[in-house]
């Protein structure tokens, strides 16, 4: 067993403890420093990890309590496979991109915020590590409870109260569904380790209520957490007022973690008991996902709160990465996971840049902010070689995400699957490109009737801002977005370790049996002629609309006044009140759960 | 939404989520009847594996010990996210307020009680192994000793009591000590939170293995953050009372 | 009949959303959500209820008595002080909310909407 693993969550961990304790007697710079070592050296230790997790699933199991093959595991164990490893290294890295970019960012009682950080990113690697249903629910906690700290952090105003409350009440709402469906299985099958679940699930055999309800309520939890409509409400709430350090944690990993646990979870445990109903599964949760993708997406386009916008447009990609996990095959898969990558850096880029605005400009507001971005180059560069990467151009960015998840719901039939990745794209990237040129540019009016009124934030105190260290970040961080779809080596390994992923059998044979899988057999790179024309239909549909968008007010009135009628109930929906929120939630689960019922027989 | 248009929502959805649950719920083993194999292995291994007494416990700081970490994690997250959110008011404008109860029979009887509360608290951690009790319970306990003199004597006790200098250094100090005894496993060549200490006797305070020092450290940890979340509270409410909070920025 | 228990948990829950959707007051929704974690913790100790078993602590009584499930009874414990922390947590917003608006309407602190 390797001691790297454990270390990958414990170091940051310790080191939060440690700068809790000693955080008031050392200066802000210092807590700087061990907050970001803490991150890049479990970072190093992940892509270790990573490399060793090659067609195997490396096990470690806590104090030291490894069962032997064929015991009932009374400990806790984590299996590490390459999507765990790869998942862990992308949260770890851009934890210590938003630890560095926050050098003097924040102000005084810096220390806490570093802690706090420190946590959320060991959870959420934590969680993507662990084989055990019980051990990722209490890291999903942990998670939750530091991100819901951090987007309260500017306490002095009220809009950051609202993102977290609301945050708070719907996302401990989601993780009572999860732990609704971690006690019926544990009635059922009387273990808590994934692969043991998911092999005595399987010997009994019976799809009754009970397991239904139960992968029923761990998806739907699960949902709300990976802001799927209709339970992503708090999602814009939540990254309006969080400081961008932090946003970039949300839409980069956050958001994709919930994903990941649907994907494991179906995998290891219910992929014995419900794999003959493939077909309806995939079919609820394709339309959870043109839902979500197409929402956002509109809702993206209305936003003129610059991180609200991008909030939007993580939802409409949500949605996207929702119907690569829905189709069930491992091709699709890997392009979730490539996409999931590109999306994260070149997403965590653009709220970056945000911040940047907010320090320099003292303002998030894109019309307030018309023309004031001129001089901000790096910044310029930055938001718009990530507006490329998400436009999803031939070889560029988002492509051979996208292009592996049409290529492989074309092959299963769902023709229609590229048109709505387009339609989210487009839509999404859109909006970002005209806010880009609106503020950067300066194009177009700098009025806008449809766009969302919010009210401005405050930016952060100056304490001589390091503005280019946060620049390099975020430049950093945007081709590191562009050139993912460059690397058709990265979806080929992606592919690969999507095959060891949906191995059940493998999974429990090498959990339980510590037998070796066989290792999945060598993937090759093929390109489409359709993900090449899709990829330009979105280049070109984004860089068109949002030339259109930004030059508005040389629409004709009616059609203004008619988008904004249209926009209406949509609009009106997001009301912001966490009551509402809730009864959504409660129709949602109850929408999604009875069509699980009614389809799984 | 209006309210009765949320409330209709919420109760078709509540129908249908309610239909669900009792669903799932109607195919659990008959209460009472349950047969499920953790639990039963557990109860046979803990007393010859471990020497310890009590299974939950056993379960809780040795078994799923790696849960427990995470969890005094979540608690030292909420404790420290509290003090960050309640930073604006300084714990040092509100060291002169005295809020006294003014009443000698209660002031005596609340000290009493609290004595008595704070010794109770180190017995129940101390015999966590061998009668129901443990860290987390013993921690409450801790911290409620404090919560005594407030709410009995006067707030100006209190905060010499439970300054949050004392207080969280104490949480962060037991919450670090968790993971760190969780390293020192690999020093002697072991998993994380593996055993290092002989196991004792069954039945004897000396029991358990490291398990019991991570029985103390978390008992340090949940007083310590009991007691930040509490001060926290208490302070911005003072300073609310009586006048010492700064100017809002709207 | 020896499903009550289980439809309590049920019940319970739902109470507890019901009081968060139609609740004008933010400390009422933090303390519906503590109510809706009750649920889940009746279910849990329901599941690992066992007919004529004992607490689970053998101080006194022989390894071969029956006792109720260990592990469900961690799990609360854990699932416990996760609630205290959420409710803290979300308890300190509400507080932070008065300060700022004066109200504890919901409807009032919404400052971002559409």
């Amino acid at each position: 067993m390797n001691p790297m693993i454990p270390l990958i969550a414990a170091i940051p961990l310790l080191a939060a403890t440690l700068l809790a304790l000693v955080g008031k007697w050392i200066p802000d710079a210092a807590a700087d420093i061990v907050g970001m070592v803490a991150a890049a050296v479990p970072a190093v230790l992940a892509g270790i990890v990573l490399t060793r997790t090659v067609g195997r699933i490396l096990s470690y199991w806590f104090g030291g309590w490894r069962p032997r093959a064929g015991d009932f595991p009374v400990a806790i164990g984590w299996a590490v496979d390459r999507f765990g490893a790869g998942f862990a290294f992308l949260v770890l890295i851009l934890l210590t991109s938003a630890l560095v970019y926050s050098w003097r960012y924040m102000e005084a009682d810096r220390y806490l915020y570093v802690v706090l950080m420190l946590a959320f990113g060991a959870a959420m690697a934590a969680f993507v590590l662990s084989g055990d249903i019980f051990n990722m629910f209490v890291f999903f906690e942990l998670m939750s409870v530091a991100a819901f700290a951090l987007t309260a952090y500017k306490v002095e105003e009220t809009s950051p109260l609202q993102g977290s409350f609301n945050f708070a009440v719907v996302n401990t709402i989601g993780a009572f569904l999860v732990l609704f469906g971690i006690a019926l299985l544990y009635g059922r099958t009387g273990a808590l380790n994934l692969a043991e679940i998911g092999v005595r699930l399987t010997n009994d055999g019976r799809h009754d209520g009970l397991v239904i309800a139960a992968f029923a309520f761990i998806t739907c939890g699960f949902l709300v957490k990976a802001a799927c409509v209709p339970f992503h409400f708090w999602l814009a709430d939540a990254h309006a007022t969080a400081p961008a350090p932090v946003c970039l944690l949300f839409s980069g990993v956050m958001v994709e973690v919930g994903f990941f646990a649907i994907a494991r979870i179906y995998w290891t445990v219910f992929d014995g008991v419900l794999g003959e109903f493939q077909h309806p599964i995939r079919d609820v949760l394709l339309g959870v996902g043109v839902v979500t993708a197409i929402t956002g997406a509109v809702m993206c386009g209305l936003q003129r709160h610059v991180k609200r916008l991008l909030a939007y447009s993580t939802i409409a990609h949500a949605g996207c990465f929702l119907i690569g996990l829905a189709l069930l095959d491992p091709s699709a898969l890997g392009g979730a996971a490539v996409y999931v990558i590109a999306h994260a850096f070149a997403k965590g880029s653009l709220f970056l840049v945000g911040g940047i605005l907010l320090m320099t400009r003292g303002g998030i507001d894109e019309l307030l902010l018309h023309g004031l971005g001129k001089r901000l180059y790096v910044a310029a560069a930055a938001w718009f070689i990530a507006t490329l990467a998400l436009a999803s151009p031939p070889f560029l960015g988002t492509y051979t995400g996208h292009a592996l998840i049409e290529d492989s719901a074309s092959k299963l039939g769902y023709w229609w699957v590229p048109i709505v990745l387009a339609f989210a794209t487009i839509g999404s990237t859109a909006a970002i490109f005209r806010a880009g040129l609106r503020i950067f540019i300066g194009a177009g009016a700098g009025d806008d009737p449809i766009l969302s009124q919010q009210p401005s934030e405050s930016p952060p105190p100056e304490e001589d801002p390091e503005l280019g260290i946060m620049s390099a970040v975020t430049l950093l961080l945007a081709v590191a977005g562009l050139l993912c779809g460059a690397w058709t080596g990265l979806a080929t390994r992606a592919v690969e370790a999507a095959h060891t992923f949906t191995d059940r059998l493998g999974y429990a044979a090498a959990v339980l049996d510590h037998r070796v899988p066989p290792p999945p057999a060598p993937e090759t790179w093929h390109t489409t002629t359709s993900s090449i024309v899709w990829a330009v239909v979105t280049l070109v549909g984004s860089l068109t609309i949002g030339f259109g968008s930004v030059y508005r007010n040389r629409w004709p009135e009616s059609m203004t006044r008619a988008l904004d009628t249209a926009y209406g109930p949509i609009r009106a929906i997001h009301s912001g009140h966490v009551g509402d929120y809730v009864a959504w939630l409660a129709f949602g689960t109850a929408v999604i759960g009875g069509l699980f019922a009614v389809t799984i027989r | 939404m209006t309210r009765s248009m949320r409330i209709g929502l919420f109760l078709a959805g509540a129908a249908g989520v309610g239909f669900l649950l009792v669903w799932g719920v109607l195919d659990l083993p008959t209460f009472g009847h349950y047969a499920g194999p953790y639990g039963d292995i557990v109860s046979k291994l803990t007393e010859p594996q471990r020497h310890i007494a009590n299974a939950v416990t056993a379960i809780v700081f040795d078994y799923r010990g790696f849960d427990t970490m995470g969890e005094e994690l979540i608690l030292f997250s909420a404790a420290s996210a509290v003090a960050m959110l309640f930073r604006e008011t300084r714990e040092a404008d509100t060291k002169d307020i005295v809020d006294a109860v003014r009443a000698d029979a209660v002031n005596g009887l609340g000290v009493l009680a609290a004595i008595v509360t704070l010794l109770l608290a180190f017995d129940v951690v101390a015999h966590g192994f061998v009668t129901p009790g443990g860290g987390f319970q013993g921690g409450v306990v801790f911290a409620a000793a404090f919560v005594f003199v407030y709410f009995t004597c006067e707030y100006h006790a209190y905060l010499r009591l439970a300054t949050t200098k004392f207080a969280e250094p104490l949480e962060s100090f037991g919450a670090g000590s968790f993971v760190g005894l969780g390293m020192i496993a690999f020093a002697f060549g072991l998993a994380f939170m593996g055993n290092f200490i002989d196991y004792g006797v069954t039945g004897r305070i000396r029991s358990g293995g490291s398990a019991a020092l991570v029985n103390w450290s978390s008992a340090l940890a949940v007083a310590g953050g009991f007691m930040v979340i509490f001060s926290e509270y208490l302070k911005d409410n003072m300073a609310a009372r009586y006048g010492r909070t700064k100017k809002v920025v709207q | 009949m020896s499903v009550l228990p289980y439809l309590l948990a049920v019940f319970v829950f739902l109470v507890g959303l019901y009081g968060i959707v139609s609740s004008r007051n933010l400390i009422h929704i933090a303390v519906c959500v503590s109510v809706c974690q009750s649920g889940t913790y009746i279910l849990l100790l329901a599941i690992g209820y066992k007919t004529h078993g004992t607490a689970p602590i053998f101080g006194d009584i022989p390894s071969s008595r029956k006792v109720v499930d260990p592990v469900v009874q961690s799990l609360t414990l854990t699932d416990i002080v996760v609630a205290v922390a959420v409710s803290a947590l979300i308890l300190a917003f509400a507080l932070k909310a008065y300060e700022h608006e004066g109200t504890l309407d919901p409807h009032e602190i919404v400052e971002m909407k559409g």
